[in-house]
């Protein structure tokens, strides 16, 4: 091997000395102490923050937002599902990185909205108390988050499957697949074996593209928002007793936007990795068939990964 | 290593339904999954007789700031949200953390030198407190066989760790006896959960829960005086 195909490796190296170290070094542990550590100040910060509101501080609300985006920096710097998948999906599909950094952000606050919505519909109209609220939450939709997460991480790993089973017959073509993905498999970043099926398809493979990505986005969306923040609904329910319920709003899409912080930094690290490396590695092969078994292979690899590290946290729930 | 558990599952076993999955979540570092949302500062005074024999147990928790707001304006308490409490208003409050479900355990959980399992009575409820707008709840477990206070190992956890329980208020109990606190070690953590995995059945379907691996332990020593 020549060094210049060891240097594509090397940001491969990089990200699996990392992981070796957050998984069986105690790195992830020291990450939870130190997130644990930061959530708790935050969240004292929040308190106080709330009662300064309530007492007419002037400054108080600018001060709830910006402990508030500190609490959501802090909670998903900590375990979350939110980085697992969009990082799986960076990892395994040809995604370019403004995009998934953008699905990250709406995710993100997405999920605040569902905190308003569930506290808003709980406490509002259904007149829950509290233990009800956060029991849902904490209960049903976190399960519910990671079964989604899980099916997200199977779609991938099926897709990754299907075209690994393809590219096994190569060479007899695939006009026969109207109803594949040849469009969406490809994004703009991945040009090289886009023209050959972009001239057979035309437009169809275009708006299938466009179809396919949004269902993606929802999908990835869906999965994230479903499950609500324990701490903004906390919040969110303090300000509602407290009648300053819009204070909480927006200090809950504050929230959002530091967890976005956390998220938009694993899209962008993991697309990164992706195109650094294996993107490379692909083009370095010598023929074309091996380099989109390696894609697909990837994208079943991320996509296992993502579905049964997901599974396993929701079994620990049943 | 946390992996190395599933080494231990057995490749039959990987055909058997979750247990692959079930391993894979015990391997994941306890950090994947520490999501505290409660954070309570604890204290225990052991009660010792003349015997040395620990026959019961006071626990103090003191809730962090949100906690303590959430609570009392979910209980319509503090309007003015200064902090403090009238004596109506702690008269409403008292006992609010001392209606136990079923199957709570209290977060305290004993071990007699043996490194068997202590059984602890209800709580019997002491004082309820506001400080600097922190709610500080006191009860009482009375032991239903006292122990002799040598070798005994207390640890205060949540199992599933929404609850983050640290000793910052101390141990405290009469001398001779002294206590030891190890904080939780990562090394011993991981020690631990694979320990867990191998005494876990077979043919369990629930998942043990690990949220001892964050607790710190507190170990009773007894020297006799001389």
């Amino acid at each position: 091997m020549r060094p210049g195909r060891l240097i594509l490796l090397l940001p491969l190296l990089v990200a699996a000395g990392v992981a070796v170290w957050l998984w069986s070094g105690g790195g992830l542990d020291r990450l939870a102490v130190w997130a644990a550590d930061g959530q708790r100040d935050a969240q004292n910060a929040i308190a106080r923050a709330v009662r300064a509101i309530r007492q007419g501080e002037a400054g108080a609300l600018a001060g709830l937002m910006g402990v508030a985006f500190l609490y959501g920096l802090f909670h998903a710097a900590g375990p979350g599902h939110g980085k697992l998948l969009i990082g799986g999906y960076g990892l395994g599909r040809a995604v370019a990185a403004w995009r998934l950094a953008g699905l990250a952000l709406v995710s993100s606050l997405a999920q605040s909205l569902t905190a308003v919505l569930l506290v808003a519909a709980g406490i509002g109209l259904l007149s829950w108390s509290r233990t009800q609220v956060t029991g849902l939450a904490d209960g049903m939709l976190s399960l519910a988050s990671y079964l989604a997460v899980a099916a997200v991480g199977l779609w991938l790993a099926l897709r990754g499957a299907r075209r690994m089973m393809r590219r096994g017959d190569a060479g007899q073509g695939h006009d026969h697949e109207h109803d594949h993905e040849h469009g969406h498999d490809h994004e703009h970043d991945d040009g090289h074996d886009h023209a050959h099926c972009g001239h057979a398809h035309g437009p169809t493979a275009e708006e299938a593209a466009r179809v396919h990505s949004l269902r993606d986005a929802v999908l990835l969306v869906g999965a994230v928002a479903v499950r609500p923040c324990t701490g903004a609904l906390f919040l969110l329910i303090i300000t509602w007793r407290m009648d300053i319920l819009a204070a909480g709003i927006a200090g809950t899409f504050a929230m959002g936007l530091g967890t976005a912080s956390v998220t938009v930094l694993s899209a962008l690290a993991s697309v990164w990795l992706r195109q650094s490396s294996l993107d490379r590695l692909r083009a370095a092969l010598p023929d074309a068939t091996a380099a989109a078994r390696l894609a697909a292979a990837t994208e079943l690899a991320a996509g296992a990964l993502v579905a049964v590290v997901a599974l396993a946290l929701a079994l620990r729930m049943i | 290593m946390p992996l190395a558990c599933c080494g231990g599952c057995g490749y039959a076993s990987l055909m058997r339904g979750f247990r692959p999955l079930l391993c894979l979540a015990l391997g994941l570092p306890a950090g994947a999954l520490a999501h505290p949302h409660v954070f309570v500062e604890t204290g225990l005074t052991l009660i010792l007789d003349e015997a040395q024999m620990v026959t019961a147990v006071e626990v103090t928790w003191k809730y962090d700031d949100l906690y303590s707001l959430l609570i009392m304006q979910d209980m319509g308490l503090d309007e003015d949200a200064d902090g403090a409490l009238t004596e109506a208003e702690l008269a409403r409050i008292d006992g609010w953390d001392m209606q136990w479900i079923e199957g709570y355990a209290g977060d305290l959980y004993l071990t007699d030198a043996a490194g068997g399992a202590v059984a602890l009575s209800g709580p019997e409820p002491l004082s309820t407190q506001v400080e600097e707008a922190r709610l500080i709840s006191r009860h009482r477990r009375p032991l239903a066989q006292p122990v002799p206070a040598e070798g005994l190992v207390l640890r205060a956890y949540d199992p599933e760790f929404y609850t983050a329980y640290d000793l910052t208020l101390g141990v405290s109990l009469p001398a001779p006896c002294s206590t030891e606190v190890v904080p939780p070690d990562e090394g011993d953590a991981y020690r631990k959960a694979e320990e867990v995995m191998a005494e876990f059945p077979e043919d369990a379907m629930d998942v043990p829960l690990l949220g001892h691996v964050f607790a710190e332990t507190v170990t009773i020593a007894c020297a006799p005086d001389d």
